[in-house]
């Protein structure tokens, strides 16, 4: 479940009291409230050093284990527990805490069955601050030998991909055939206006609709233009939802290529296992500086070695590592260089580009963007030459007036007859197309040459064209002439055709049908053939901001095309708070001095504080050889009378499991976890 | 991001180059652009350039480094140079002067540092051209592979120097003229001078082989001919047309000491060798079937030949790239006005006839009159209401010909002639009785593919003399006939839409002027037909290659008939 799904299930009171959780105390002081300081990576970071012993242990281990992955709750604290020296009461307690603070989340399904799960983007917070990923960027001397390595080639921001795809199905048309799904050309120009390679897609295992119709990439995009609301499924045709893809288009590129970056994150990180501890860290990297894959490969080896055991197997079951400096290359927000190492080994180099905005001088180009009306230059022969600032709303306009010959950083189009045709299918006119042009080059006048091009290619296409009217057709003459005698009606008949037919403009159906019902002929109910809607590609070129286009963010919507790999909002979402934490330590039932004092018991009381200790799945604590020992019991083993406890052992470095007698330790007592009651 | 708004250079990361002519500094950054750069397109106020391996390796011949190409586009770059083209350039360039071929008591070797010998081994093609790996810095080749083992490296992304030297060839007493023999001074411009000796640098290590790049008009025979002087042996010229052959015959006899005697054409009826040779890449090329061998290609070994001359290097076929190859030995001289070759040769022309040794850049040319400046306009001629209806009803290549014939066009060129009085003006069109009519009007004599040789030729003295101020010529004779002095030059119709054709006749009108150094070229189209778009296709390939289109309408109305305006 993505963060914004999971607010918007929350009540006022529900994030009230996750503000109250002393985790979040520096956030709140800032003026920070749940939402933002869950997304906030000095927050999360102050937050860690707030959490008790046993949150923080409980978090580490479950986001080793389970990195984005939702887990059952049972599953996910035998793992824990399993993983460190935290007794199972431990393990409870820390995980009440971070439900209480919000960190943690989980959903009940129907049968009682509890699924916990931390959103995706807080997964990546947390993750970062948990296993901070210092790499050593390359010398300079060791980037002057990138330089003979394989230098991918340039890749378009995931953003101006994802524009030519959406302008490819714009101008394909975007009706479904009987089975629901988009036309065999208009996929295949969908998937080839994107550059995105599918093949690294592949390893999260991903589901999608329609799948023997659809490839990975294409569901892919029109997964994206659904998340973002600009796409929505009618009955037999995608439609556009004008206002949300303005204000997706109007957006600066470093917001958009975040947007993405924070989309893709929630739809890859839990499908990739654990695998999306690596794609988490990588994100926290600086932009335009270069580091060697190798580290990662280093850091995530040494993540895994400190665990007690490796990762649950079932997380990665039989797929292959995703790629992930593979995969950010391809969103055009890397770069990447495949070199040959020392060893032979293959070896990547990579750096974040400046897109995300990471990268100085990038706001300098965004006020560029804002502050000039010259995006971009017509040139004689055709071409439009976008700089890097120009809005998208304009990109979007040249995407349809013309073919994209290079996008890198300009972008170059070329306006042909072909191109020109399309357009004026379209509804653009040559009027529009000029007026649309000078002011996206800042009033420039057109050249002289190009204006003699432009009316070449105007000039004969579409200088006719089909307009749907209502032809409003009486059964003889005589009704005929009553219409005609009509004085309010016959002043709303267009046109009339031979003796019986008229020409109506569809906005006088409605006031037509009233006034021959008015005058005692009313009409059939029924119109005979159905009306279609208007299609075509969206005009959405707006020369001033449209203040009155709402933020709309994804969040709200399901998924359309590939599916979550575990969703989750469909189940209820259950609220923690203190009053609920701790049910089961009924500590008046035994007697006080068993958690206050150490004491040298007799071995059958040893053996009841034992079972207790086993029963609250507490440690106890043992004096052993004039040594305090913190002690997990775990199992209790008779023979022939006697008794035996196997447990762990907190005390030693190794966390191993030994076998204890009574006779073994000399004092004891039962240890309440987060009660240190020592008289 | 990194952004010099004002900058005029946009690199891409595949070597592609914007330049912004709009920029201040604009002119300064061509100008160094265009040393490590070829111009692609230079419609409007961005122009395109491609940096290419052959660019770069050229640059290098020029004694370029990889920094100074790489702090070029630094200075003058807008957005932070692309790391992926900063590599390319170190890379291409860091190849260049690795490998160089030699001779040695008449055996050819390799030579070259180790390392880069140890990538070439990793190639299988290479190794049929090794006989023997010396060292690991030296390797003995295959006798006589010297251009295809070039070819092969070239194709491979190593580019070789060629020390293995040229042999002398037989002696010819040649000389240039101060007055030539139609009585004017003659001297080589500074620019063709300069091509002379970077050609010849018999010092260099690049001396006695490469192409010289000029534009149109500029005097690339000149440099030929200047190259052939300081030479002094016996030279094979090979261009692409029969009239060439004549020009280059003519002005060899007007400006240097060669008599006819010592000049001989190859082609046609004629085969004559002789110490200066000239013949077609046609004839050389030219076998009686498919499957037999080319007749004509001993020409090649008929002397011994101590300069080939490739006049339009560009249009150099493959069988004499092939022949070229076993001709290492002597010296090259490829003349063009552009490197680009749209069959993928490029990479061929640099192995196989040398590296650029001289450019100089259209602008350049223009700004310093060493071309003319010529001003294009099209002109729309509408149909009359009659025509127009008969164009609507014909089919597709009747409709051509009648946009093409509308007599509307006739008063137009009246009107262009009358502006142009004094200047000597071609009329060029595609159909015959249209121009067989237009000679009767305007009763000027007509050059058509029907009209003998030698009257050809008699027509074309009168234009050159100035006796004859206009001449009416068909497409075939467009092709055939060299009209070095037209100032005006008005088309007719065109030849659906031929780029080249457009190109060629431009052209012909770019050589320097008397007076103001100004040519016009018109272009007669006949509004709302099938002509207008034919020549908006020529109209865009011609904006790219730099030539600015003015549009205009005749001003003339289709309803009072054209009969009212000839009269």
């Amino acid at each position: 479940m993505k963060f914004s799904q999971l607010a918007e299930k929350l009540d006022q009171k529900q994030i009230e009291d996750f503000e109250h959780a002393a985790v979040w105390k520096p956030a709140v002081m800032r003026g920070l409230g749940w939402r933002e300081a869950s997304l906030d990576p000095s927050s999360v970071q102050s937050a860690i050093e707030l959490l008790s012993v046993y949150a923080r242990a409980f978090l580490k281990e479950m986001l080793r284990a389970f990195a984005a992955l939702p887990s059952e709750e049972e599953k996910l604290l035998q793992a824990v527990r399993k993983n460190t020296a935290m007794s199972g009461a431990e393990c409870r307690i820390g995980l009440s805490e971070l439900k209480e603070a919000g960190i943690v989340f989980s959903v009940r399904k129907v049968w009682g069955e509890r699924i916990c799960f931390i959103p995706a983007e807080c997964f990546v917070l947390w993750q970062q601050a948990l296993w901070p990923l210092r790499l050593e960027a390359l010398t300079e001397q060791q980037q002057e030998c990138l330089m003979n390595g394989q230098i991918r080639p340039f890749r378009r921001p995931l953003g101006k991909q994802l524009l030519s795809g959406f302008a490819a199905l714009a101008k394909s048309g975007m009706e479904l055939t009987s089975k629901g799904v988009l036309h065999k050309k208009t996929v295949a120009r969908l998937a080839q206006a994107v550059d995105l390679e599918e093949a690294l897609l592949q390893p999260f295992g991903l589901n999608w609709l329609h799948k023997e119709h659809y490839p990975l990439k294409a569901a892919f995009v029109l997964e994206a233009g659904t998340a973002f609301g600009l796409l929505r499924t009618e009955q037999d045709a995608l439609k556009w939802n004008e206002d949300r893809l303005s204000h997706w288009l109007s957006k600066g590129e470093a917001d958009r290529e975040n947007d993405l970056l924070e989309w893709c994150m929630g739809l890859l990180l839990p499908a990739g296992g654990s695998h999306a501890h690596n794609g988490a860290a990588l994100t926290a990297l600086q932009a335009d500086i270069w580091y060697s894959g190798r580290e990662i490969e280093a850091w995530s080896g040494e993540l895994e070695a400190a665990a007690a055991t490796p990762h649950d197997a079932s997380l990665t079951q039989s797929k292959p590592s995703p790629c992930w400096l593979g995969l950010f290359y391809n969103f055009g927000w890397m770069e990447v260089v495949d070199c040959e190492s020392i060893d032979l080994r293959p070896e990547m180099f990579f750096r974040w580009k400046g897109v995300l905005g990471k990268g100085p001088g990038r706001e300098v180009l965004q006020q560029q963007a804002e502050e000039s009306f010259r995006h971009i230059s017509v040139q004689p022969n055709g071409e439009l030459i976008a700089d890097p600032a120009c809005p998208f709303s304009i990109r979007w306009e040249l995407e349809l007036l013309a073919e994209l010959i290079t996008d890198e950083r300009i972008a170059v189009y070329r306006m042909e007859q072909q191109t020109v045709a399309l357009a004026l299918e379209n509804g653009r006119t040559r009027h529009s197309i000029r007026t649309f042009l000078e002011s996206a080059s800042g009033g420039e006048p057109l050249p002289a040459a190009f204006e003699a091009l432009l009316e070449v290619w105007c000039g004969r296409a579409c200088r006719s064209w089909f307009a749907e009217v209502v032809l409003l057709r009486c059964d003889n003459e005589q009704m005929a002439a009553i219409l005609d005698n009509h004085p309010g009606a016959a002043t709303m008949l267009t046109a009339k055709l031979g003796n019986t037919d008229y020409i109506v403009s569809k906005a006088h159906v409605s006031e037509l049908r009233r006034l021959l019902q008015q005058a005692g002929y009313p009409p059939r109910k029924g119109v005979l053939i159905e009306e279609e809607e208007q299609g075509g590609y969206p005009s959405v070129i707006r020369f001033f901001p449209d203040k009155g286009v709402q933020q709309t963010e994804q969040g709200s919507k399901t998924a359309a095309y590939v599916y979550e790999a575990f969703p989750l909002q469909h189940f209820e979402l259950e609220v923690q708070d203190a009053s609920s934490r701790m049910p089961l330590l009924q500590t008046d039932r035994i007697p006080a001095i068993w958690t206050k004092q150490l004491r040298a018991y007799h071995h059958s009381t040893r053996k009841e504080l034992i079972e207790q200790a086993l029963a609250w799945q507490t440690p106890v604590q043992l004096r052993m050889r004039q040594e305090l020992n913190e002690f997990v019991p775990e199992k209790l083993e008779q023979k022939d009378g006697a008794w035996a406890v196997v447990g762990l052992l907190r005390s030693t470095e190794e966390k191993q499991q030994i076998r204890l007698t009574p006779d073994m330790w000399d004092e004891m007592r039962l240890v309440i976890p987060g009660r240190g009651e020592l008289i | 991001m990194y952004d010099s708004h004002h900058h005029p250079l946009i690199v891409q990361s595949d070597l592609a180059v914007l330049l912004d002519e709009s920029k201040p500094n604009a002119q300064a950054a061509r100008e160094k652009l265009v040393q490590f750069a070829e111009t692609v397109k230079r419609a409007g106020s961005v122009h395109t350039f491609k940096i290419t391996a052959l660019t770069l390796w050229n640059a290098a011949a020029a004694g370029m480094a990889a920094e100074d190409v790489i702090q070029c586009l630094k200075q003058f770059g807008r957005y932070e140079l692309p790391f992926q083209a900063e590599a390319s350039i170190k890379r291409l360039m860091g190849r260049y002067g690795r490998l160089s071929l030699i001779s040695e008591a008449g055996k050819l070797y390799l030579q070259g540092e180790p390392e880069v010998l140890g990538q070439l081994a990793g190639h299988a093609s290479v190794g049929s051209f090794v006989k023997h790996r010396e060292n690991p810095d030296r390797w003995e080749l295959e006798a006589g592979c010297r251009g295809s083992f070039k070819q092969e490296l070239t194709r491979l992304g190593y580019p070789v120097i060629d020390r293995a030297g040229f042999h002398l060839g037989e002696e010819l007493q040649v000389q240039l003229r101060g007055q030539t023999l139609g009585n004017r001074h003659f001297s080589l411009r500074d620019y063709q001078r300069e091509a002379v000796d970077r050609f010849y640098q018999e010092e260099a290590v690049h001396g006695g082989c490469g192409v010289v790049v000029l534009p149109c008009g500029a005097g690339k025979t000149v440099v030929g001919i200047a190259a052939l002087a300081r030479l002094g042996r016996a030279t094979l010229i090979l261009t692409s047309n029969n009239t060439s052959v004549r020009q280059w015959r003519d002005e060899l006899l007007d400006k240097t000491t060669l008599t006819s005697e010592e000049i001989g054409q190859y082609g046609g009826a004629l085969k004559q060798v002789r110490p200066v040779t000239i013949a077609t890449y046609q004839i050389l090329t030219h076998r009686k079937s498919k499957d037999s061998a080319f007749s004509h290609m001993k020409l090649f070994s008929e002397r011994d030949w101590g300069l080939i001359i490739y006049d339009e290097v560009h249009l150099l076929p493959a069988p004499v790239f092939r022949m070229t190859a076993e001709l290492q030995a002597t010296r090259r001289l490829g003349l063009t006005a552009t490197l680009v070759r749209e069959d993928g040769c490029a990479e061929d022309v640099y192995s196989l006839i040398g590296p650029k040794q001289y450019d100089m850049q259209w602008k350049t040319a223009e700004a310093g009159s060493y071309i003319a400046s010529v001003s294009c306009t099209e002109i729309r001629v509408p149909l009359t209401k009659e025509k127009e209806q008969q164009y609507h009803e014909a089919t597709a290549r009747s409709k051509l010909r009648l946009a093409a014939e509308n007599p509307g066009k006739i008063p137009v060129v009246r009107e262009l002639l009358q502006t142009h009085a004094d200047k000597p003006t071609l009329i060029i069109g595609q159909y015959l009785n249209q121009l067989h009519e237009l000679a009767h009007e305007l009763q000027a004599p007509l050059l058509t593919g029907e009209i003998p040789q030698h009257e050809r030729q008699v027509l074309y003295e009168r234009f050159k003399a100035g006796e004859i101020k206009v001449l009416i010529v068909s497409k075939v004779a467009n092709f055939a006939v060299d009209l070095p002095d037209a100032s005006v030059a008005i088309q007719l119709s065109g030849s659906f839409g031929s780029r080249q054709e457009e190109a060629q006749r431009i052209g012909r009108l770019l050589r320097p002027k008397q007076g103001d150094n100004s040519a016009w070229f018109y272009s007669l189209v006949t509004e709302r037909t099938k002509e207008t778009e034919f020549a908006v296709k020529r109209q865009v390939f011609m904006l790219e290659q730099g030539y600015p289109y003015d549009r205009r309408s005749s001003g003339i109305d289709p309803s009072s008939g054209w009969e009212a305006v000839n009269r």
